[in-house]
């Protein structure tokens, strides 16, 4: 961090953002005391992926886009996967919905856990990362790896391996697990579940900033479940509207400073999409055990201060925990893998809820099923404007604090949102500046 | 012992690690665990498995340093590796950080030793280049070798 003197106006450049996903930069900037600006700049050139698909077959976006991101992989091979069913009126069947569930759950579990134990909790514990805190506290971080590795199992039992599953495609999967191979995920699970309800104690004791933001809160809700792998948008004004509205009701703009489109909600700007998001609208919709450990955490039925986003980070692990069990508990063998898809021109949408919020895919095929259009919005990018806003309020209140640990909570504050700046565009880095 | 390649296959020589890890596997070399993985972390996963390895031998491509294909033997004796000061990334540790952190929760068994293998080209889509080619074959000599003077002893 520098820091170029003057009488009322200063700037702080702070390398890069470690334990975010990507690069990119923020960069904050206050003016006699009063913050004026605050920028996530995000600075890793396009990727493109939008473009590359273009002219590629129907069969292609599950696959192609889980390249985008290797945390979320089976995110992007749902919202694609629904999509291009949607284009081509294709309906999957009970044990296929129920077996994206189970893949989802494990991402949820190796995502949450890899960031609740390796990249957050040395904040809130002191630490400047997790090989210095594991010299403390060995048990917990070894917690942390058992969770992230039960993540893994599910994923690779049900998606042929643990990073960029290979099994899922438009129409369902190329083959359906055996009641056994699922069995064999019993043990696992109900360890992992043990270590999530462990981990919702741990980090419900920490201590949290007094940090509360009126947020306007995103999510996808269901008939019954708490979302995953399905459902159509519901806001915290109570507006609700289908997937394939999201391009009515949310919109994408070029800023200056960003790689990264920004989103916008009719009638309410900036939003926020994400675990507080999901937890908020869908407190009614937690399994039992995940809502009496919420209870428990003193969560109450929302949570709007976004450094309580560890404990419903770790609530959300019970209920993958809880989730997953449900589906190995109650599966059959003799199942379809999965159904004919035929071609024909559409266009069609997705949404799934990512670890980091809601994944939106569009795309509009030809004929042929050639892919002439493609759409991806991913949730990093939804939510930068809302961290602005956070960044925003949040160094107005701590000006008093040296610059180093200003920065230090900057930083903190960032990565309650898990950005996954990679998906945004990917590569990220932070600056903040004082002027 | 447990063999770990370390390594995105779609990244040119990044996947030196990897293809050395396939090799070794279609050799089955006896007393030999062989896994793959596209970034560090996988390691620590395979070392919270409850099989307990007396040794582990990790092959990862190595940054360019103006001669490529050259293959390195790092052992922790010989004064290890740096842990960078400042990670770049979070949810991709790197090999120096991984072993650290596992070394940090007492999963590192007694034999460690990274083999490296000097890359060149790590664009999107590109194959190995020609000199990683050799240093993989000299990199699958070095860890039969390895292998194979560990089942000796024992």
């Amino acid at each position: 961090m520098t820091q170029a003197p003057g009488p009322q106006t200063h700037e702080i450049t702070v390398g890069t953002l470690a334990r975010v996903e990507g690069e990119g930069a923020m960069r904050v900037v206050v003016d006699a005391g009063t913050v004026t600006d605050v920028q996530l700049r995000i600075y890793e050139p396009p990727r493109f992926f939008e473009a590359l698909l273009r002219g590629r077959a129907h069969t292609e976006p599950p696959d192609i886009t889980s390249r985008i991101c290797g945390i979320c992989p089976v995110a992007y091979q749902m919202s694609a996967a629904l999509a291009i069913e949607d284009a081509l009126g294709v309906v999957v069947p009970p044990e296929v919905r129920l077996l994206r569930r189970l893949l989802y759950c494990g991402e949820w579990i190796e995502s949450h856990a890899l960031h609740i134990y390796l990249l957050h909790l040395p904040d809130f514990l002191g630490y400047p990362g997790a090989i210095e805190m594991s010299a403390d506290h060995r048990d917990v971080v070894q917690r942390g790896l058992r969770l992230k590795r039960a993540g893994n199992d599910v994923m690779s039992v049900v998606g042929g391996r643990s990073v960029h599953p290979v099994n899922a495609k438009v129409g369902g999967f190329h083959r359906l697990p055996t009641v056994a191979e699922l069995t064999a995920l019993r043990p696992v699970l109900l360890q992992a579940l043990e270590d999530a309800l462990a981990t919702v104690k741990l980090v419900a004791g920490l201590d949290f900033p007094d940090f509360e933001q009126d947020y306007t809160y995103v999510a996808l809700r269901t008939e019954s479940d708490y979302p995953l792998e399905a459902g159509s948008f519901v806001t915290s004004d109570d507006v609700r509207f289908p997937v394939a509205d999201f391009g009515e009701w949310v919109t994408e703009e070029q800023v200056e400073h960003s790689h990264a489109l920004h989103a916008r909600l009719r009638g309410a700007g900036p939003f926020v999409v994400g675990p507080l998001a999901r937890y908020s609208l869908n407190h009614d919709r937690l399994p039992p055990s995940a809502r009496q450990a919420a209870d428990e955490a003193g969560l109450g039925e929302t949570c709007r201060n976004p450094f309580r986003s560890i404990v419903v980070r770790a609530v959300e692990i019970v209920v993958a925990c809880e989730e997953a069990l449900r589906v190995v508990d109650g599966w059959s063998d003799g199942g379809v893998a999965s159904v004919p898809v035929p071609v024909r021109a559409g266009v069609g949408h997705g949404a799934t809820e990512a670890p980091r919020g809601v994944l939106y895919h569009r795309y509009e095929l030809a004929e042929d099923g050639t892919v002439e259009h493609a759409q991806i919005v991913p949730p990093t990018s939804q939510n930068q404007a809302g961290i602005e806003l956070d960044l925003r309020r949040f160094v107005q209140d701590r000006l008093h604090l040296d610059h180093d640990e200003l920065r230090r909570q900057c930083e903190q504050a960032i990565r309650n949102y898990d950005p996954c700046i990679s998906c945004a565009t990917h590569f990220l880095d932070l600056t903040v500046e004082h002027r | 012992m447990l063999l770990v390649g370390v390594g995105n296959p779609m990244r040119g020589d990044d996947g030196a690690g990897p293809e050395v890890a396939r090799r070794l596997a279609d050799l089955h070399v006896e007393g030999l665990v062989v896994a793959t993985g596209m970034e560090p972390l996988a390691l620590l996963s395979e070392l919270t498995q409850p099989t307990a390895y007396d040794g582990v031998v990790v092959v990862d491509a190595t940054a360019p340093r103006a001669d490529p294909g050259r293959v390195r033997v790092l052992r922790e004796s010989d004064g290890g590796w740096a842990v960078p000061a400042s990670p770049v990334a979070s949810h991709a540790l790197g090999l120096a950080e991984v072993l650290e952190l596992a070394r940090v929760l007492g999963l590192l068994p007694p034999y460690l030793t990274v083999v490296g293998v000097e890359g060149s080209c790590f664009d999107l889509g590109a194959d190995l280049s020609e000199p990683v080619r050799e240093g993989v074959e000299e990199a699958v000599a070095v860890v039969a070798g390895i292998a194979a003077a560990r089942a000796d002893r024992t």
